[in-house]
């Protein structure tokens, strides 16, 4: 298979659309009910919990737009074919492939399982589910740029979720935070790590960077999208720990949707069941482009068209849903989603960027000899 | 045009699937008194008729089983058109009932999805069932007095909200 995947001038995207990449890919199912699991190790600093995560996702998001700039017309998938070889490469491109098709699965079952929970406690999951990947296989056979579009419209969306929390926040109590920095500094390390489910998403730059055209501008523009993602989550964060009490938000699995449900307006009284619904523009493009990063990888691996892949792939996936049912797996299934995806995330670019330098400082060595 | 095909027979198959509520062809639940009957629970609920020709009606309907579910069953079978809890506002609890312990009553309706998190929870002194069937000749609707009379005064601040969200 060829290396690098020849990209026509059509499908390039100006590098600012990068911002709303990456806040789209990053808000999903997390923000539903993060609070809880951060306040469990981190109690009232759990907002701190959330800047530290993001001073770690900002990190990671250098190195790995420095080990592309590497390789400027590649993206992960075409990185480790050229590092390490054919068959070690596509050892790599399947974990990315799977941890892909993962992140997928676990975001349409969490986005099932609210809305059966919250709306319709009735309509079945399946059904539920074939609905959401019809509107996946649309959105997908648009081509790269419609999935583009559909981050844009995701974070105009999500614009006004801090706005309506104005609300609950009349009835906040500031000094619930305090006191400040009472935890122990290894408690708040560990509330940052369960940030992970929620932050995951931004990865998607390995596989959208080959796209852009201004390759100089992608380390501001996506910089700046995950600062938007941290104001909108600490703000949530903020807002639910000065508005439950502490053992209150450690029984309450989706926080942020308690908050929405005390809001009241004369003409519509319960303003949690359109956030539900309208939840489904925020995670269409969490799950348009977790597809598209799987169907990147496969490409290079046999020859395939996107329909057939799309498809193929919702077929599967659908499947897999039938396969977990209860409250306790989706948790478990969560669980070992974000052990995966903290290596995947915040460990492995670290590893192959080590590599990736080793590698050039190597053949740079070989070539002036 | 084959997505416009798939569109269409998507709307087609998927638009009966969900449970639809027509104001005219439900009758609306907006009080529910539970009290203890002989070890069982009995339910006590103000009902809502909408009718677009007539002026709306009030019924009271009691019924007693094992579980507050059994009573909606139980009151479901005594009533015309299907009984919807949406526009539950007020569930009163009957004292001796809440000496037992309200923990399971309030899990159970908190875990519906068809009731609002923001109703209100009070405790009558004596059976809710007693309050609820008297006859009040100045009184058109007790499910609206009982919930107008928490409402106000929780807005004034004379006493502490009693939902369990706010």
């Amino acid at each position: 298979m060829k290396k690098t995947l020849p990209i026509s001038e059509s499908e390039l995207i100006n590098a600012p659309l990068l911002f709303f990449i990456i806040n789209a890919c990053q808000i999903g199912v997390g923000i539903h009910g993060f609070q809880r699991l951060i306040y469990q190790d981190a109690k009232q600093d759990a907002w701190i919990s959330v800047i530290i995560s993001f001073v770690f996702a900002h990190f990671i998001v250098f190195i790995m737009i420095k080990t592309l700039e590497m390789f400027p017309s590649n993206d992960l998938y075409g990185i480790h074919e050229e590092v390490f070889g054919k068959f070690i490469g596509n050892f790599f491109n399947l974990i990315y492939i799977f941890y892909s098709s993962m992140a997928f699965l676990v975001v349409l079952k969490n986005y099932i399982e609210v809305i059966n929970v919250w709306i319709f406690p009735n309509l079945s999951a399946t059904f539920l589910g074939a609905s959401l990947l019809i509107i996946v296989i649309y959105a997908f056979n648009g081509g790269f740029r419609v999935l583009v579009g559909v981050c844009f419209f995701s974070f105009i969306c999500t614009l006004w979720v801090p706005s309506i929390l104005f609300i609950p926040m009349k009835y906040s109590e500031i000094s619930q935070l305090l006191p400040l920095f009472d935890n122990h500094i290894k408690d708040i390390l560990k509330g940052a790590y369960s940030m992970t489910f929620t932050i995951i998403g931004f990865e998607i730059i390995n596989i959208v960077y080959p796209y852009v055209k201004e390759k100089n501008k992608v380390q501001r523009y996506v910089h700046l999208g995950l600062f938007a993602t941290l104001l909108i989550y600490l703000s949530i964060m903020l807002i639910s720990l000065t508005y439950f009490s502490g053992p209150q938000l450690e029984k309450t699995i989706w926080a942020t949707l308690n908050l929405f449900s005390i809001i009241k307006f004369p003409f519509i009284e319960r303003v949690e069941i359109i956030t539900i619904c309208l939840w489904m523009i925020i995670i269409l493009p969490n799950l348009c482009l977790f597809a598209w990063s799987a169907h990147r990888g496969v490409i290079r691996m046999m020859n395939i068209s996107s329909k057939k892949f799309i498809w193929i792939f919702s077929i599967i996936i659908l499947i897999l849903t039938l396969f977990i049912k209860s409250r306790n797996q989706i948790n478990d299934i969560n669980n070992i989603f974000s052990k995966f995806g903290f290596i995947i995330v915040f460990v492995y670019p670290l590893f192959i960027y080590l590599i990736a330098l080793i590698r050039n400082s190597f053949l740079k060595r070989k070539r002036t000899n | 045009m084959k997505w416009f095909i798939l569109f269409v027979t998507a709307c087609l198959i998927l638009s009966a699937c969900t449970e639809y509520r027509i104001l005219e062809r439900i009758s609306l639940v907006t009080l529910i008194g539970y009290d203890v009957e002989d070890g069982e629970v009995s339910a006590t609920s103000v009902v809502r008729q909408i009718n677009p020709e007539f002026e709306s009606s009030i019924e009271i309907h009691s019924e007693t089983a094992e579980t507050s579910k059994g009573t909606r069953v139980k009151t479901d079978l005594q009533s015309a058109k299907k009984l919807m809890a949406g526009q539950l506002r007020v569930t009163l609890f009957g004292d001796d009932l809440a000496k037992e312990g309200i923990g399971e009553a309030i899990h159970t309706l908190a875990m519906n999805s068809e009731i609002t998190t923001s109703i209100y929870l009070a405790v009558v002194d004596g059976k809710s069932k007693t309050l609820l069937e008297g006859k009040y000749p100045n009184i058109a609707d007790v499910g609206q007095h009982v919930f107008n009379l928490i409402d106000h005064n929780t807005n004034q601040q004379q006493m502490i909200s009693s939902t369990y969200t706010k």
